[in-house]
């Protein structure tokens, strides 16, 4: 029932080429944020160096590439798969905006919950005192027993669950069809 | 921003050099292994060897007591004229951050593997614990520069104030900002 559902709302959002390219371009931009959260004063020296895009870019893959060393396939894949989710459901929400003239309400917000979940899982290229003083002990989100993915599977599964109701709420709504 | 370098700070590089790098790094820190091997020898080649600038390396201990141990272990080495031999031989051995890998038994065993360092006098010193003010020193000159994670680097001088590059990033950076300082 529930597949069903999301794939008659997939079809509907999805056969629309600009949902597909907004899609995609959330994504990477979602992915961007996460790494400049996480690199914030570099991009800000880097800024003020009036520096090429090409050191942008180069920042940008360093900080993709710190996450993949510093905390394993299974966490990257995880944030690339956040990215991706994120991407997804923000583009439904913004066909759902558009078709059915309604934001949708609490539930959309919790798709934001499931984003700020990636950015916060997500490694920064430098050993944070910061982290090390909230979490109480040494090592960051390597500490803990799955190094980190407790919070990014939770936020997968809180925009895989976004992405149902606002299926659903397409569906229901009877006004995905124009 | 300014910066007073310890006068004890060693250092690598000419003294006639017009800039200063100074990084804070954690023996125990992965950003600061991966400046070490990423970065490190490029500013070497380029900018230390050169007589440009001078390359400082001061411990911020703070990812638990096996930092507290390698740091100390860092000065007992200084004692010997071996600072950055003993900096460089940790790098290229780091362990895996609080496994056990830096407990005094083990730093003295890692120490004696440098070439002319005397272990019984290196050994005596890191017992005696006569360097753990200094690196708790070090860590808290670090966080009044506002150091908030490692490695953080400060390149610059005293007329020209210091600009900071946190963590281990790509070495087009640190150059950019060493040749806008130099220029």
């Amino acid at each position: 029932m529930g597949v069903t559902v999301m794939k008659s709302a997939f079809h509907s959002v999805f056969r629309n080429p600009p949902y597909v390219a907004a899609s995609i371009l959330i994504s990477a931009f979602t992915f961007f944020i996460f790494i400049l959260v996480n690199n914030f004063s570099t991009f800000v020296t880097v800024l003020s160096l009036n520096a090429s895009p090409k050191l942008f870019l180069d920042v940008t893959t360093n900080g993709a590439a710190n996450i993949l060393d510093a905390s394993g396939v299974a966490m990257f894949s995880s944030i690339i798969a956040v990215s991706i989710l994120s991407g997804i459901t923000i583009s439904m929400i913004i066909y759902q905006m558009r078709v059915a003239r309604s934001f949708g309400g609490k539930k959309n917000l919790a798709s934001f919950g499931g984003i700020l979940g990636g950015a916060f899982s997500s490694a920064c290229s430098a050993c944070s005192t910061t982290l090390a003083s909230i979490l109480g002990a040494a090592g960051g989100l390597a500490i803990f027993p799955l190094k980190g993915l407790e919070f990014s599977l939770p936020s997968i599964a809180i925009l895989v669950a976004s992405m149902y109701f606002i299926s659903k709420g397409l569906t229901e709504s009877g006004k995905c069809k124009i | 921003m300014k910066l007073q370098i310890p006068s004890f700070a060693p250092s690598k590089g000419s003294d006639s050099a017009q800039l200063n790098i100074v990084e804070f790094g954690d023996y125990q820190c992965p950003f600061c292994e991966k400046f070490f091997k990423q970065n490190e020898p490029q500013i070497l080649q380029d900018y230390v060897n050169t007589g440009k600038t001078k390359f400082y390396f001061l411990d911020f201990q703070f990812l638990g007591p096996d930092s507290q141990t390698l740091g100390q272990g860092a000065w007992c080495a200084n004692e010997q004229g071996k600072y950055y031999d003993y900096h460089d031989y940790i790098y290229s051995h780091q362990g895996q951050e609080n496994s056990g890998w830096a407990t005094p038994d083990k730093v003295k065993t890692l120490a004696a593997n440098i070439s002319g360092l005397d272990s019984v006098k290196f050994n005596s010193c890191l017992d005696s614990n006569k360097y753990q003010s200094r690196v708790q020193q070090n860590t808290q000159i670090g966080q009044s520069l506002g150091v908030s994670g490692t490695p953080t680097v400060f390149i610059g001088n005293d007329q020209k104030g210091y600009i900071s590059v946190v963590g281990a990033q790509p070495y087009d950076v640190i150059k950019q900002i060493i040749d806008k300082q130099l220029g």
